[in-house]
């Protein structure tokens, strides 16, 4: 199936990844930020706070924007 | 989100109307001039620290060349891709555009909607042990599509000590430096994904990267003395004249010589009258090879040696006077 994913961690692409069925947020995110604490980053599925286990399903938005982003001067 | 808010509506029809006029209007392409001439500026000021042997003011200009060039950097990579074919962006919809506002909307707790900025505040932020207060993200609606089309305000400012725009580590004149987001948040704006853009930036504010910010949170309520450490009274303090490190009236430390100030680090003593004298006004003894200054010597002698070497001719003198008197008195027999 597929999910929109917004990866807001380095450029923020967003595209559609296909995932197998029943895929949680807690896979996704190992998938995709393999070296990422969960703790770390701000995960939303339809805009809003998700837990781990919560599977996604056909067509979901899920941001991963990370709590620290180091700016500049 | 399930109720239609008439707020947010009239906000995304507002946003949408905005995003359109972008689109007939592509973005002028700007070459970074003034940041060419920085970089330049920099790089002269390094070399001339170079060149004088001013360790501590080259590692300065170093770190601002580095910085200035970062930025160079990141001014020429976002006008490759202004500059590169597109891919066909579609116009965000009036329903994605509401239902990013809603997200904004229940991730801060409210969006207000001016005339041309839509507006989300942010809880207080405190940045290690300094208190900087809550800040204003505010999209210029007239501004999208440029490459500046939001400020950062502070609501309950807290500027740094030596710098009244300063109200963030990487904030300057309501400008946000967003450094590692610049990316995401182009690409979140490019796409209307208006919830994240705020998220984005939220998290930059939460965020203090040392060593890249415009003042140092180490450095917020004041310029600390290089040598004591205290905080500088700017009416008192003063810059080192060798390395140009802030010091304080008491640290800093008068050459008896040309009276120029020093740190304590950049100043010595003379080897004879233990006054302070910096390199430039001190010289090396011919003869005993210590550094003295001008008061204590004449010519290339300190007067620890002329003395030495006075009493010395004087003791000669006497030898030969004592030795040349006897021959003197007696008179040859003619």
């Amino acid at each position: 199936m597929k999910i929109l994913l917004i990866n807001n961690d380095g450029a923020g692409f967003a595209d559609y990844v296909d995932v197998a069925e029943a895929t949680t947020v807690a896979t996704l995110f190992c998938e995709k930020i393999p070296h990422g604490k969960p703790a770390d980053f701000l995960i939303r599925v339809n805009r809003l706070p998700a837990p781990a286990n919560q599977i996604l399903h056909e067509g979901d938005r899920v941001s991963i924007t990370a709590t620290k982003i180091e700016g500049a001067a | 989100m399930s109720t239609w808010n008439h707020h947010l509506g009239r906000a995304a029809v507002r946003l949408h109307a905005a995003y359109a006029a972008a689109r007939e209007s592509p973005p002028t392409l700007l070459l970074p001039v003034i940041s060419w001439q920085d970089a330049q500026a920099s790089l002269h000021r390094l070399s001339t620290a170079q060149r004088r042997g001013w360790t501590k003011a080259a590692d300065c200009e170093r770190d601002s060349l580095a910085s200035t060039l970062e930025h160079l950097e990141r001014c020429i990579r976002d006008l490759l891709v202004a500059c590169r074919p597109k891919r066909d962006r579609s116009l965000p919809t009036l329903r994605l555009l509401y239902d990013e506002l809603a997200a904004a909307e229940a991730e801060f707790g409210g969006v207000e909607l001016e005339h041309s900025t839509i507006t989300v505040t942010t809880e207080p932020i405190t940045l290690e042990d300094v208190v900087l207060g809550p800040f204003q993200i505010c999209l210029h609606l007239d501004r999208i599509g440029t490459d500046s089309p939001y400020t950062v305000a502070a609501l309950e400012p807290n500027p740094a000590a030596s710098s009244e725009e300063t109200t963030h580590p990487h904030v300057s004149n309501e400008r946000l430096c967003s450094g590692e987001g610049r990316s995401a948040i182009n690409a979140a704006l490019a796409d209307g994904r208006l919830g994240d853009f705020f998220t984005i930036v939220n998290r930059i504010l939460h965020t203090y990267t040392e060593g890249s910010a415009f003042v140092e949170l180490d450095r917020w309520h004041g310029t600390p003395c290089h040598d004591c450490d205290c905080m500088l009274n700017e009416d008192e303090a003063g810059s080192c004249y060798h390395c140009e490190e802030r010091v304080c009236g008491e640290c800093l430390i008068s050459c008896g010589g040309c009276g120029d100030g020093y740190c304590c680090g950049c100043i010595d003593r003379c080897a004879r009258c233990e006054e302070h004298s910096c390199s430039g006004c001190l010289l090396r003894c011919r003869s005993c090879r210590r550094q003295v200054c001008a008061a204590c010597r004449e010519e290339d002698l300190c007067e620890t040696c002329r003395e030495e070497l006075e009493e010395e001719h004087a003791e000669e003198e006497l030898e030969t006077t004592t030795t040349e008197s006897p021959d003197a008195s007696a008179k040859p027999a003619v």
